[in-house]
């Protein structure tokens, strides 16, 4: 299946029938998911690989078969993965094609299909116009779709809190999960910086992904443009030829220290345009995941 | 490089319009909802708009238009190496006097006329192209001099050819063009035939220049006026009556000439018989007389008033005949040429009815261009002096311009005009697409 390009997903109004469709396509792949853990339910068996934990091989089969095969098991405890969607009025934007947010919920969606699916758990903290809407990490389809309704109802507005949501989603993970941030992270840098290192410190895996638009970062604009701030309501008249190679260096210079300080802080860190298909930044969030698993595990 | 119409620079002056449009033209300044302005730097804010002007690739476009079409206004003129040798050339109109005082003798014995004459072949060698025009009173020929050099190339001058009697530039010397005067030296002696009326009679006087004194002597006018003006008439069977009537006509109007010489005049009317003939041997015009003779015609408003309500048909002319008189079509109805058949005539073909009042019109005009009163001054013999002469000379100045008239380079201008206004009509469309 070849990847669903933005403006096709953008035409399934169902966000459900959307976020299946680009985790289909990302399972046409060659990727597993990184939320798979042990278990102790049986799920599946799979070639014994060096390395493997010789209490997981199935002796039945090796005395039936001569091969060797490792026993996979559910965790009994679901992992939960909380999913911090910035709603502000900044994610509107672009207005004419698929905008930020409708991105971002996409991919929130596709994520939650992906985990619900794996049995784990997911929830959802969303910030609109100032008020936190919260959905708790569970499991099960009903959940799903409760979480998709939620994020279908969610209109961008208002300004972003990220000290309100992030700390709140990191408090009501009730144990080590996995938060989540889908946002373009402008404002309230240093804030956003402080909560996610927070969050990090109180044991969960913190993962940000940072949603743009095309327009952001070619700023295509000529002639004396006046630019209102969707969030601030701000606004400036200027001449946007003259004033394009500074915003873009700007930009440039703002996206590399968001990458490098999520390093630093080891914080997953994925950048995804609005013009890409969706589930090759859904594809990239979890080869990071699986990296960073490699590395805990490792 | 020359500007024939450097006035056109005050055009410059407009330059300053796209200046001004682009210094304070406020175009309305597109809305865009946009998630940040934190990365808009205040500095670039567009407060400083009055004093810098907008789009300075089109400012600069929208002024090469201006100053291209200024610059073809003024009518550039390349001096190419052609041009210049074409701008030294010396055209020379020489206008020699015939008048009754020439008649009289140089020192060296010659007629002063035959003298003035070969003076003018002499300047007319010289120059690189020239015209002789031999008139009675040079004063009233300056003005056609003058017409005939201001559409020749190169320097231009107008040499008069005189024994400058008193009175014989009476006029402005025309601008623009230099003026020699060559005089020839007359002696007062000699006996000289003027032509002139005395009580509303015409008479000839014999005029005697001795120790200073004049003496004129009248004849009667009835011993010399030859019976048919000394114009010939040839016509048609069938219209000879009214060639007729139309000299009778032309008698009342003019009185016949009175002049007595040997040049002969002969009106050929369309149906005369050997008229294809006359017309098949004749000549262009090439003596000095008969040019005077047509260009007095030409000049009769009589004459030229029948003339334009004539009809005749639009069959070609032959270059080689000149028109003397032409309706409101601009078709001749009188030509004039050499006839060679039987001496040196002047033939006045006439290509209207034998009756009409081209007919009578005409027959009018030759008497009164030759009966052009010899002036008293041709009586005394004062002349002007030297150094009046000198005052009144002028050196022809070279005028690199002159004879390129209509010539001029800025069609390359234009056409530079044409492929900036393109640049201009797409950068504009280019500016719109950008913006939407």
């Amino acid at each position: 299946m070849s990847a669903l390009s933005p403006a096709v997903v953008a035409a399934v109004q169902d966000l459900e029938l959307a976020a299946r469709l680009v985790v289909e396509g990302l399972r046409a792949g060659t990727h597993r998911s990184p939320f798979r853990g042990n278990s102790a339910e049986f799920q599946q068996h799979r070639p014994y690989r060096i390395g493997d934990d010789l209490k997981h091989l199935d002796w039945k089969i090796l005395a039936r078969t001569d091969r060797l095969y490792s026993k996979q098991f559910r965790e009994t405890t679901n992992m939960s993965v909380m999913l911090v969607l910035d709603a502000s009025a900044s994610m509107a934007f672009p207005e004419s094609t698929i905008s930020k947010f409708r991105y971002a919920a996409l991919l929130a969606a596709a994520l939650a299909y992906l985990i619900i699916v794996q049995g784990d758990a997911v929830g959802l903290m969303t910030m609109a116009d100032g008020a936190l809407s919260y959905l708790p990490a569970r499991g099960g389809r009903p959940h799903l779709r409760s979480l998709i309704a939620r994020l279908d109802r969610t209109r961008p507005g208002g300004a972003w809190q990220p000290e309100r949501g992030i700390a709140r989603s990191a408090e009501l993970l009730k144990r080590r999960g996995v938060v989540l941030v889908l946002s373009d992270f402008y404002d309230a840098e240093d804030e956003t910086r402080r909560e996610l290192r927070r969050a990090a410190r109180r044991g969960h895996d913190v993962a940000m992904m940072q949603i743009i638009a095309p327009q952001e970062t070619a700023f295509p604009y000529r002639g004396d443009i006046e630019f209102h701030d969707l969030e601030s309501g701000d606004r400036c008249i200027i001449d946007a030829g003259a004033l394009g190679p500074a915003y873009r260096a700007a930009m440039r210079e703002f996206l590399e220290r968001c990458r490098t300080q999520a390093e630093r802080d080891g914080i997953d860190y994925t950048l995804a345009t609005t013009d890409s298909p969706p589930e090759r930044a859904l594809r990239g969030v979890l080869l990071r995941r699986a990296a960073t698993e490699t590395r805990r595990l490792a | 490089m020359i500007w024939q119409n450097p006035l056109a620079w005050l055009g410059l002056l407009a330059l300053a319009v796209p200046v001004l449009i682009h210094l304070l033209g406020r175009r309305t300044a597109r809305v865009e909802r946009f998630p940040t302005l934190r990365f808009l730097g205040t500095s670039s804010l567009v407060a400083v708009r009055r004093t810098r002007p907008t789009d300075l690739a089109l400012l600069f476009v929208r002024l090469g238009i201006l100053a291209a079409a200024v610059a073809a206004l003024a009518q550039p003129l390349l001096l190419t190496a052609d041009r210049r040798a074409a701008s030294r050339t010396l055209a020379r109109a020489i206008v020699i006097d015939t008048s009754a005082s020439m008649q009289r003798l140089t020192p060296s014995g010659e007629r002063a006329i035959d003298v003035a004459r070969r003076a003018a072949d002499s300047l007319a060698l010289d120059a690189g192209t020239s015209e002789t025009m031999v008139t009675a009173t040079p004063a009233r020929q300056l003005a056609g001099a003058a017409a005939w050099l201001e559409n020749r190339p190169g320097t231009r001058e107008i040499v008069i050819i005189s024994d400058f009697q008193t009175g014989v530039l009476d006029a402005d010397p025309p601008v623009g063009v230099g003026i020699r005067l060559r005089r020839i030296d007359v002696v007062p002696a000699g006996d000289i035939v003027v032509r002139g009326h005395r009580g509303g009679t015409g008479m000839l006087a014999r005029v005697t220049f001795a120790g200073g004194r004049t003496d004129a002597e009248w004849l009667s006018s009835d011993s010399v006026a030859p019976a048919d003006g000394g114009v010939r008439v040839l016509a048609g069977a069938d219209e000879r009556a009214d060639a007729d009537a139309a000299q009778h006509a032309a008698a009342t109007i003019a009185p016949p000439s009175l002049r007595q010489d040997a040049h002969g005049i002969v009106v050929v009317y369309p149906r005369y018989e050997q008229r294809d003939d006359l017309v098949r041997d004749a000549a262009p015009l090439d003596q000095p007389w008969m040019t005077d003779l047509v260009a007095r015609l030409r000049t009769d408003a009589m004459l030229a008033d029948a003339a334009a309500d004539a009809v005749v048909d639009s069959a070609h002319v032959s270059d080689q005949f000149l028109p003397v008189a032409a309706n409101g079509a601009g078709h001749p109805v009188v030509i004039a040429a050499r006839g060679t058949a039987d001496g040196n005539d002047l033939l006045l073909l006439v290509r209207a009815d034998a009756g009409s009042l081209v007919s009578a019109a005409l027959h009018a005009a030759v008497s009164r261009a030759r009966a052009t009163d010899t002036p008293l001054t041709e009586l005394e013999p004062d002349v002007i002096p030297d150094d009046v002469l000198r005052a009144w000379e002028r050196e022809a100045e070279p005028d690199e311009a002159s004879g390129l008239a209509g010539a001029s380079d800025g069609r390359w201008l234009w056409l530079a005009v044409l492929l900036l206004l393109g640049l201009e009509t797409w950068m504009r469309r280019a500016r719109r697409v950008e913006e939407t």
